[in-house]
């Protein structure tokens, strides 16, 4: 009776088993299920915005890196938009404004009268405008974020006079070239200046030609070989801006006159790639990560404690990119986030 | 067995049945369960996502109709249109902070916040705008001309186009959201349907087994009992042995049939067996009983010939008589001897028939008999007696000693022409507690083959008919009641038989014991 009695029993943790193992395979499921939908968290700190019109570009992405790590530092929120043109930047700096944005920040914007009119209603409404990487003539901010220009062109002037030492006289002239896309522009004048400066100082007055391209290949060309067969024996190029620096490895290779020593300007992929295969000795870069993280830092914690009339003027340090860090100045796509497009 | 049966006794196969039936039905009810609750749980989310969806739309809507009624206001100019007109607004931007709380617009914080924002901006401008309409005062065409293109409505009318143009935007990210929703259910749902296909699995083979186990519990003792069944059918019953259950494949009402099936046919062999044992003490009885039927005829047809010896017998006294009378008167003292010995033998042989003797008197008759042989062979057979007197009490069948002696004398010393000897002993074992009588001589002896013939049918003497001689002697021994008898003869050609007769008292514990060419019965 007891043996019987113990079956029973025995029955009835058989019974227990599968049901264990179900209740065990649906808690495991639904606590799956439950674990992944992610966590929402519909929080919102202050609102900025970075306008550019080339955010493709690897020196916007890293801009836009050095932005969104400040925003997860800083907790605040930034819309990337690439826009298509001015009247883009327009509109986008206008929605904000409405929107009630705490901030807005410009990259390699050109002028014109619409935008000037839209940055001055944000900055009317109360809205900070920094400006990075170049200054505008005519649009206000409240900050700009750049390199030392002047130093800039000292930098690049530096790295081509000591390749000229160490390959010595046999290898051509004393002269350099430098590339402009346009002269008047501010910053590209400082970089010509510190570039002169330094040149001159040690090699003496009328070595070195200046050469205006208009950021046009076709125009860049010609005056390369205008210049080349003039002076078939000069060896060092500067490409003050990022346009010529894409631009004169391609126009050399046409002209057959890629033994020459080229120092390049901003981290575009393309000088990165000729820098990286040693066609450009080296190229000046603009520490564009920074700039960008700083932007944010002055928003969030400066802009309403400056209480300053005049416009804030920030530098970041000059960065000399040669084939051994070249792939650090690559844009990288910034963990999936979007530009927003007009 | 029957004290087992009352133990071990338990109904289990409906409790069995019960348990699986609970099983299958509750796991049934559990999978369908979980089945409706996970459908309920993915209807509820999609009943979610559209809800959002609905109050996204709903928003735009009510900013679409701030619009439209901002519009009117500027051309009716009315204060309650401009009242309803800011209401909406109000409406929206509640409408819109609640938007920033849905799942669905996870991703689209920032428009929220930019569209309350937005919406805000619109409200300050709808309230310049009604400014500007109570600082003109009029209402003609010219005042809503000019009212519709002052900058202020120009403004709200930007705002609101850049409220509008939000909706494709966040209707867009709604689906994408709404379609990775619907992806990731999709997952969920192929993985919880797999779990449960798993589970299914599981309990099929589970419920399989235990399906088995269940039926076989039930088939295997039906099974075992039909066999025994079968072997009752085509056997005798005797010779079946008990079904045995292998004790692992489960007890229930079937093997407890078993058992009792085993208790029955335990009882019908006994019954069967005592049956048996009862026909076979007829059967002796009944042997019995025509052996006494035999021996009594025996007896009858003996006693018959004695009484047509007895006619005879008184005209050979009365001739013996006178004989003896005549001899004496001639003084022929030996004549008269052997005449009176022979008078005495025939008288004894004649008178003594079936009765018993005391083995005294049996050996004093054949001292007669010896005496009439001695003179006839004169001294070439010599007659020897060695007797232990001490049992010869006892009462034997009368005559079984002149057969022996007599054969002795005719079959071994007959063609003896000198040095012939019968030796005659009696004697007594007391552990046997038996008396031999054994007669010996030194004559010609008896051919192997006759001896093997002649022991063998000493063995079993009552199956042998007609014979007067050593197997009568045997057979009339084996009739008497108180003691047990055998007789046994041993031999060797040109040297002398032996002859032996053994008598042994019949207490229960004495054991029996084949003699060497005799038997004790």
């Amino acid at each position: 009776m007891r043996k019987g009695k113990r079956k029973g029993k025995d029955r009835k943790k058989w019974l227990l088993i599968p049901a264990v193992l179900a209740v065990g395979l649906f808690a495991e499921l639904f606590f799956w299920k439950s674990s992944t939908e992610p966590e929402f968290d519909s929080r919102i700190g202050r609102r900025y915005v970075y306008l550019t019109p080339l955010g493709q570009v690897d020196f916007r992405k890293l801009a836009a890196e050095g932005i969104l790590d400040a925003d997860e530092a800083y907790g605040t929120d930034t819309e990337l938009w690439a826009c298509a043109d001015l009247e883009g930047m327009c509109e986008v700096i206008d929605r904000s404004t409405y929107a009630g944005a705490d901030g807005i920040i410009l990259s390699g914007s050109g002028y014109s009268e619409n935008l000037a009119k839209s940055i001055h209603k944000a900055r009317s409404a109360g809205i900070p405008v920094v400006m990075i990487d170049s200054k505008i003539e005519g649009l206000e901010y409240d900050c700009f974020i750049g390199i030392d220009n002047y130093e800039a062109g000292k930098t690049a002037a530096g790295i081509l006079l000591e390749e000229y030492d160490k390959t010595g006289e046999n290898k051509g002239t004393k002269e350099a070239a430098v590339l402009v896309s346009r002269i008047d522009a501010e910053n590209q004048k400082m970089r010509l200046q510190g570039f002169w400066d330094t040149w001159e100082e040690r090699c003496g007055p009328g070595t070195i030609h200046v050469v205006e391209t208009n950021g046009e290949y076709v125009l860049l060309k010609e005056a390369i070989a205008d210049l080349l067969e003039e002076k078939p024996s000069l060896t060092s190029f500067f490409c003050a801006e990022a346009i010529s620096s894409v631009h004169l490895n391609t126009a050399l290779e046409a002209l057959q006159a890629t033994d020459r020593e080229v120092v390049g300007f901003d981290q575009m992929e393309e000088t990165l790639e000729n820098v990286r295969e040693n066609k450009y000795l080296a190229v000046i870069g603009q520490d564009v990560y920074a700039m960008g993280y700083q932007a944010i830092r002055y928003l969030a914690d400066e802009s309403d404690k400056t209480g300053a009339v005049e416009p804030l003027e920030k530098t970041v340090e000059v960065a000399i990119i040669d084939g051994q860090n070249a792939e650090d100045h690559y844009g990288t796509d910034m963990g999936g986030q979007k530009w927003k497009t007009n | 067995m029957e004290d087992k049966l009352k133990e071990t006794y338990s109904p289990s196969i409906k409790k069995n049945l019960w348990y699986f039936l609970l099983f299958a039905i509750g796991y049934a009810a559990v999978l369908v369960c979980c089945i409706l609750i996970w459908n309920q749980i993915n209807c509820s989310v999609y009943d979610s996502l559209l809800d959002q969806f609905m109050e996204v739309d709903d928003t735009f809507q009510t900013i679409d109709s701030a619009g439209q009624m901002l519009e009117q206001y500027v051309y009716s100019m009315e204060e309650t249109d401009y009242k309803a007109a800011s209401d909406l607004v109000a409406i929206c931007q509640n409408k819109v902070e609640n938007l920033a709380g849905l799942e669905l617009l996870r991703e689209n914080g920032r428009s929220v916040a930019d569209m309350s924002g937005m919406i805000k901006s619109y409200l300050d401008s709808m309230e310049r705008i009604r400014a500007s309409i109570l600082k003109n005062g009029q209402k003609n065409e010219d005042t809503v001309w000019m009212t519709r293109s002052s900058e202020e409505y120009v403004r709200a009318e930007t705002i609101l186009s850049y409220l509008l143009n939000e909706r494709d935007g966040l209707y867009k990210d709604a689906l994408t959201q709404i379609k990775a929703k619907r992806s990731l259910l999709q997952t969920q749902s192929k993985r919880f349907f797999l779990q449960i296909s798993a589970i299914c699995l599981f309990l099929l083979a589970f419920g399989s087994i235990w399906a088995f186990r269940l039926a076989d519990s039930i088939l295997y003792p039906i099974a075992v009992l039909c066999t025994g069944a079968q072997k009752i059918a085509s056997g005798s019953l005797e010779q079946i042995s008990l079904l045995s259950l292998d004790e692992n494949r489960g007890k229930n009402e079937i093997s407890f049939l078993i058992d009792v099936f085993n208790l029955m046919l335990t009882r019908i062999q006994d019954q069967i067996s005592d049956l048996q044992q009862t026909a076979q003490m007829k059967r002796c009885l009944l042997e019995q009983e025509v052996e006494t039927l035999k021996v009594r005829a025996y007896l009858k047809s003996s006693e018959l010939k004695r009484m047509q010896t007895q006619i005879n017998s008184h005209f050979l006294f009365n001739t013996l008589s006178m004989i003896t009378q005549t001899a004496y008167m001639e003084n022929a003292d030996e004549t008269v001897e052997l005449m009176e010995c022979t008078a005495n033998f025939l008288r004894y042989s004649l008178s003594s028939g079936d009765k018993k003797v005391p083995l005294a008197r049996e050996l004093e008759e054949l001292g007669n008999y010896i005496f009439i042989q001695e003179k006839r062979f004169s001294g070439r057979i010599r007659f020897i007696f060695r007797l232990d007197e001490t049992h010869h009490e006892l009462r034997v069948p009368a005559l079984i000693l002149q057969p022996i002696v007599e054969n002795s004398i005719v079959h071994g010393l007959g063609m003896c022409r000198e040095d012939g000897w019968i030796l005659i002993e009696t004697g007594y074992e007391k552990q046997e507690r038996g008396l031999w009588i054994r007669i010996s001589d030194n004559g010609v002896g008896i051919e192997k083959e006759k001896l093997i013939s002649l022991q063998k049918k000493l063995k079993n003497p009552k199956e042998e008919n007609g014979h007067i001689g050593l197997i009568n002697v045997a057979k009339r021994l084996q009739l008497q009641e108180n003691y047990r008898s055998a007789v046994m003869v041993e031999s060797r050609p040109g040297e002398g038989t032996c002859i032996e007769i053994r008598l042994l008292e019949r207490p229960e514990n004495l054991p029996e014991r084949l003699g060497e060419g005799g038997l004790y019965v």
